[in-house]
C-alpha cells in the first residue's frame, strides 16, 4: 500500500511540474502578447483624435445601463461621475431592482424624477417593470423601477429593454468612470465595425483621490488586502486580458465595465439572470452567435478607458466576491463546454476554453493538492526537504515575476500611481502576494468548486461600502 | 541531480525576478527623467518665441529646438502637444520668423522624409506635426497620405488636413471619402468649417461624387453656412432618397427661416424617413408655419414620424403644445404618446428653468 502510495506521489509530483510549467508557459506568452498589444496602443494614441469623437454630433450615441440594488449610498456620485462623462450624445439608465433602502428616493430627491411613459425597444425576458421616470434636471437621465430580480443579469436586462441607444454601456453603480472613458471605447466601433463587444480596464479606487465624481490622483491605501487586490487586477487587465485580445480570444468583459452593440446582444437573447458570472456567459453566447452566423466579428478589450471600483477591504467580502466568481467560471465553462476544442469557435474553442477548464477551474484543485501531497512527501521522507523548498521557492518567485511584469506593463504604458510610497506599496503586494495570499485564494477556489458540484445555493453576498466622497453613507448591498 | 537542477531553477527564477524588479525601477525612473526633459523643452519653446513681438524672438534658440525635433521623436512629441494646446503655431507677425527658423533648421525636410516612413506612427505624426505648425506644402504632401495603408494613419491625416484648414485640403478630404479611402461620416467631421464651403458646393453637383452626395450634404449642413441653403434646397426637391434625408437634416442644422417652405412640403413626401427628417428640421427651425402640417402628419401610419412630429410640436409653440397634449392623452399609438409626453416634460423643464434662472441641462 505504502509502496503504491510512494509511486502514486512521486507520479503526482512529476504531473504538477509539467503542469506548472504549462501553466508559466501560456502566462508567459500572455505576457509578450500584452506587452506588446499596450506598447502598440501607447505609441499610437498621439495618432488618435478623441477629442473630435468627444464632441462630434455623428458618433454613435450611447445608453450607461446601471443595475442598482441598495445602493443609496453611492448611486449618486455614480450617476454624477457618469454624466459629466465628455462625450456627445448619450443616456445614463438606471435600473433600480426592487431596491429595499432609499435608492429610488435619494435620486428623486435629487434629480427631480418625473414619471415617464418610455416603452422598451427589444424584447428581453425580465421581471416586471414598475414605472419609468425622467429628470427634470438631466434630460440625459432615465430611471426604470423593476421588481426585484435576485440578479444583475435580470436588472441589466430590463435596462437593454429600456435603452435607446445602439451602443450600451454596463457599468456597476458602485464604480466612477474615467471622463474621457467614452470616445476611447466608441473609437474602437467606428474604426472596426465589425466589433460587437469591448471591454475596459478597471482599477481600484480605494485609497485614491475622488473630486466631483471623478478619480484625480490614482493612490494605494494602507490596507495591504486591497494593495493585493490592485496588483491583482493590473495583471489579470493589463498581461491577461490584454494579451487574450491579442488572440482574439477574449472570454470576460467585466461585468463592470463592458460595452456592447444593443442589437447584437438583444439578437443574443440578453443576459442570463441565472448564471453567477453574467459577463462571462454573455460574452460566450456572443463568441457562439456570432461564429455560427459565420461572419467576421470581435470582441475586445482596450486598456486605457478607466472605470474605478471600490474593492472588498474585508476577507469575508472579498472570499464571498470570489466564490462566486469561481461557481460563475465553472458553470459557464460547463455550460459551453461543447464548444471545446472545436475548430468551428476558433482561438475561443481551440485556446481559451481550454486553458481556462485546465489552468482557471482546476487549477486551484491541482495547487490545494499539490501543497498535501508534497507535504506527505515530507512526512514519509520521499522528497528531500531542499528540493521540496527548491520547488516551491521556483514557483513563489515565478508567480512573482509574473506579478512584476504587469507592474513592468503598468509602468510602461500608464503609470497611474505617481507617488513613490504607492508604488513601493504595490512592489511589496507584488512580492509577498504569493506568500499566503494565492494559497488562500486557491482554498477559496477549490471550496467554492465543492459547494457548486454539491449544488448548494448561492448567496450574493453583502459588501459594506464606504462610497466614494466623505459625505456618502455607508451601504450595504 | 534532482537537488542541482532544482538549485539551478531557483537561482534563474531569483535572477529573473531581480531583473524584472531592476526594470521596473528602471522603467520609472527613466519615464520620470523623461518627462522632466519634456516639460523643460516645451518652456524653452515658449521662452524663444517671446512674448509677442518678433524682436523678442530668439531665433538661434528656436532653430536648435527645431532641429532637435527634426531628429528625435520625444521632441516631436513635444511639438504635437504644443500644437494640441493651442500654444504653436504663434498666429501673429512672429509666425513667418518662426516658419522660417524651423525650415533652416531642417525640420520641413525631416517631416517630408517622415512622411514616407516604414513606421506608421512616425508617418502619422509627421502628418500632424506638418499641418500643426503651419509649414508650407502640408497640403500636398499629406493628400498623398490619404490611401495610406493603416487606419490611424488616415485618421491623422484626416485630422492633419482640417488642421490645414484650405480648400486644397477640403478637396483632397472630399477626394479621399470618394475613394472610399475615409469613411464617409470621419471625413464630414472634419469638413465643417468656412473653408470648405466652396468645395462642397462644387461637390454637390458633381457627378463623380454623386454616391457620397448624402454626406457631402451632411456636411455642408454642419458648415452652418448661409450659402449652401439654396444647393440643399434643390438637393431637397430632385434628390433621390438619401439625398433627401441628409438634405432635411442638413436644412435643419443650417437653422434659417427660409427654409420652412420646402420643409413642410417635405412633410408629405414619399418616403417615411425623409418625412421624420422634415419633422425633426422644422422643430430646429422653430417656425410655427409647420405646425397644421405637423398636426396632420400624427395620423401618420408609420410610428417614427408621428414620433418625430410630436416632437417638433413640442418645440413650436402654444399650438403645437395644443395637438401634443392632445396626443400625449389620447393617441393610440405608444411610442407617440411617449414621444409627445417627453416632448411636453422637454417644455416644462426650460420654463422651470427660465423661472429659476439657470440652463435646462445642469
Amino acid at each position: 500500500m505504502t509502496e503504491f502510495l510512494h509511486e502514486a506521489v512521486l507520479a503526482f509530483n512529476a504531473f504538477v511540474i509539467v503542469y506548472m510549467l504549462g501553466q508559466y508557459a501560456n502566462q508567459l506568452v500572455l505576457t509578450c502578447f500584452g506587452w506588446r498589444e499596450i506598447s502598440e496602443y501607447v505609441k499610437r494614441r498621439q495618432l488618435r483624435d478623441y477629442e473630435t469623437i468627444a464632441r462630434s454630433e455623428l458618433s454613435v450615441p450611447v445608453s450607461l445601463v446601471i443595475p442598482a440594488y441598495n445602493e443609496e449610498g453611492v448611486i449618486l456620485e455614480s450617476v454624477r461621475s457618469l454624466l459629466r462623462s465628455h462625450y456627445a450624445t448619450f443616456e445614463v439608465v438606471v435600473v433600480n431592482d426592487g431596491s429595499t433602502d432609499r435608492t429610488l428616493d435619494v435620486l428623486m430627491d435629487e434629480y427631480e424624477l418625473m414619471p415617464d411613459l418610455r416603452v422598451p425597444r427589444a424584447r428581453v425576458e425580465s421581471k416586471p417593470v414598475i414605472g419609468s421616470y425622467r429628470s427634470l434636471r438631466d434630460e440625459r437621465l432615465v430611471v426604470i423601477d423593476k421588481e426585484n430580480g435576485g440578479s444583475r443579469a435580470d436588472a441589466m436586462n430590463a435596462g437593454l429593454q429600456y435603452a435607446r441607444y445602439p451602443l450600451f454601456l454596463a457599468v456597476d453603480a458602485d464604480t466612477l468612470l474615467d471622463v474621457d472613458a467614452l470616445p476611447r471605447l466608441v473609437r474602437e466601433f467606428q474604426v472596426r465595425p465589425e466589433t460587437v463587444g469591448l471591454g475596459g480596464i478597471v482599477r481600484i479606487a480605494n485609497g485614491s483621490t475622488v473630486e466631483a465624481g471623478h478619480v484625480t490622483e490614482a493612490r494605494t491605501p494602507r490596507q495591504l488586502l486591497v494593495n493585493l487586490q490592485i496588483v491583482e487586477y493590473l495583471r489579470a487587465f493589463l498581461v491577461g486580458r490584454t494579451g487574450w485580445s491579442r488572440l482574439g480570444a477574449i472570454l470576460i468583459v467585466s461585468g463592470a465595465f463592458g460595452i456592447f452593440r444593443r442589437e447584437e446582444v438583444v439578437a443574443a437573447g440578453g443576459y442570463d439572470p441565472d448564471s453567477f458570472a453574467e459577463d462571462a456567459e454573455l460574452v460566450l453566447r456572443l463568441h457562439r452567435h456570432c461564429r455560427d452566423q459565420g461572419r467576421p466579428y470581435r470582441i475586445g478589450f482596450i486598456a486605457d478607458p478607466v472605470c474605478w471600483t471600490e474593492a472588498p477591504a474585508s476577507l469575508a467580502a472579498l472570499r464571498s466576491q470570489r466564490e462566486r466568481w469561481q461557481r460563475g467560471l465553472i458553470q459557464v465553462l460547463w455550460r459551453y463546454r461543447d464548444m471545446m476544442g472545436r475548430r468551428r469557435y476558433g482561438s475561443v474553442g481551440t485556446f481559451a476554453l481550454p486553458y481556462f477548464w485546465a489552468f482557471e477551474a482546476i487549477g486551484p484543485l491541482v495547487e490545494v493538492t499539490g501543497y498535501v501531497v508534497i507535504t506527505i512527501s515530507l512526512i514519509f521522507g520521499w522528497l528531500p526537504v531542499s528540493l521540496a523548498l527548491a520547488f516551491f521557492g521556483v514557483a513563489v518567485l515565478l508567480g512573482i515575476a509574473f506579478s512584476f511584469g504587469a507592474l513592468l506593463v503598468e509602468e510602461r504604458a500608464f503609470q497611474r500611481y505617481r507617488r513613490w510610497r504607492c508604488f513601493g506599496r504595490l512592489v511589496l503586494a507584488a512580492a509577498i502576494e504569493n506568500l499566503g495570499y494565492r494559497q488562500w485564494y486557491a482554498l477559496i477556489r477549490v471550496r467554492a468548486t465543492w459547494a457548486h458540484l454539491r449544488g448548494r445555493e448561492q448567496a450574493w453576498g453583502e459588501m459594506t461600502r464606504s462610497g466614494f466622497s466623505p459625505a456618502s453613507a455607508p451601504s450595504k448591498s | 541531480m534532482a537537488i542541482n537542477t532544482s538549485f539551478a531553477l531557483s537561482f534563474a527564477a531569483v535572477g529573473l525576478l531581480a531583473g524584472l524588479v531592476v526594470l521596473v525601477l528602471l522603467k520609472r525612473l527613466v519615464r520620470g527623467a523623461a518627462e522632466r526633459d519634456s516639460i523643460r523643452r516645451r518652456a524653452r519653446w515658449m521662452s524663444a518665441l517671446g512674448t509677442g513681438a518678433v524682436s523678442d524672438m530668439r531665433m538661434s534658440e528656436l532653430r536648435m529646438l527645431a532641429h532637435d525635433a527634426a531628429r528625435r521623436r520625444p521632441a516631436q512629441e513635444d511639438l504635437l502637444a504644443l500644437i494640441a494646446a493651442r500654444r504653436l503655431p504663434p498666429r501673429d507677425e512672429r509666425h513667418a520668423p518662426f516658419v522660417c527658423a524651423l525650415r533652416r533648421a531642417g525640420l520641413l525636410r525631416s517631416l517630408r522624409a517622415a512622411c514616407g516612413s516604414r513606421s506608421a506612427v512616425a508617418r502619422g505624426r509627421a502628418a500632424l506635426v506638418w499641418a500643426g505648425l503651419g509649414l508650407p506644402g502640408a497640403e500636398r504632401a499629406i493628400a498623398a497620405m490619404t490611401a495610406d495603408p493603416d487606419p490611424d494613419v488616415r485618421a491623422a491625416v484626416a485630422q492633419a488636413l482640417e488642421a490645414c484648414g484650405s480648400e486644397e485640403a477640403a478637396w483632397a478630404l472630399l477626394r479621399a471619402m470618394r475613394d472610399g479611402q475615409l469613411d464617409p461620416q470621419r471625413a464630414v467631421e472634419r469638413l465643417t468649417s468656412d473653408w470648405a464651403v466652396a468645395p462642397l458646393m462644387t461637390a454637390l453637383h458633381e457627378p463623380t461624387f454623386a454616391h457620397v452626395r448624402p454626406w457631402v450634404a451632411e456636411a455642408l449642413g454642419l458648415t452652418g453656412s448661409a450659402r449652401a441653403e439654396r444647393p440643399l434646397m434643390r438637393l431637397l426637391a430632385k434628390g433621390d432618397e438619401p439625398e433627401r434625408v441628409h438634405a432635411c437634416r442638413a436644412l435643419g442644422r443650417l437653422g434659417r427661416e427660409t427654409s420652412s417652405g420646402p420643409l413642410v412640403i417635405a412633410l408629405s413626401d414619399e418616403s417615411a424617413s425623409v418625412r421624420a427628417q422634415a419633422a425633426r428640421a422644422l422643430a430646429e427651425l422653430r417656425d410655427e408655419r409647420g405646425v397644421y402640417a405637423l398636426v396632420k402628419l400624427l395620423g401618420d401610419p408609420s410610428w417614427w414620424v408621428r414620433a418625430r412630429a410630436a416632437e417638433a410640436l413640442g418645440a413650436l409653440g402654444s399650438t403645437g403644445l395644443a395637438a401634443l397634449r392632445w396626443c400625449a392623452q389620447t393617441h393610440d399609438d405608444p411610442y407617440a404618446r411617449e414621444r409627445a409626453l417627453e416632448a411636453l416634460s422637454h417644455v416644462l423643464v426650460e420654463a422651470e428653468a427660465e423661472a429659476i434662472g439657470e440652463p435646462a441641462v445642469a
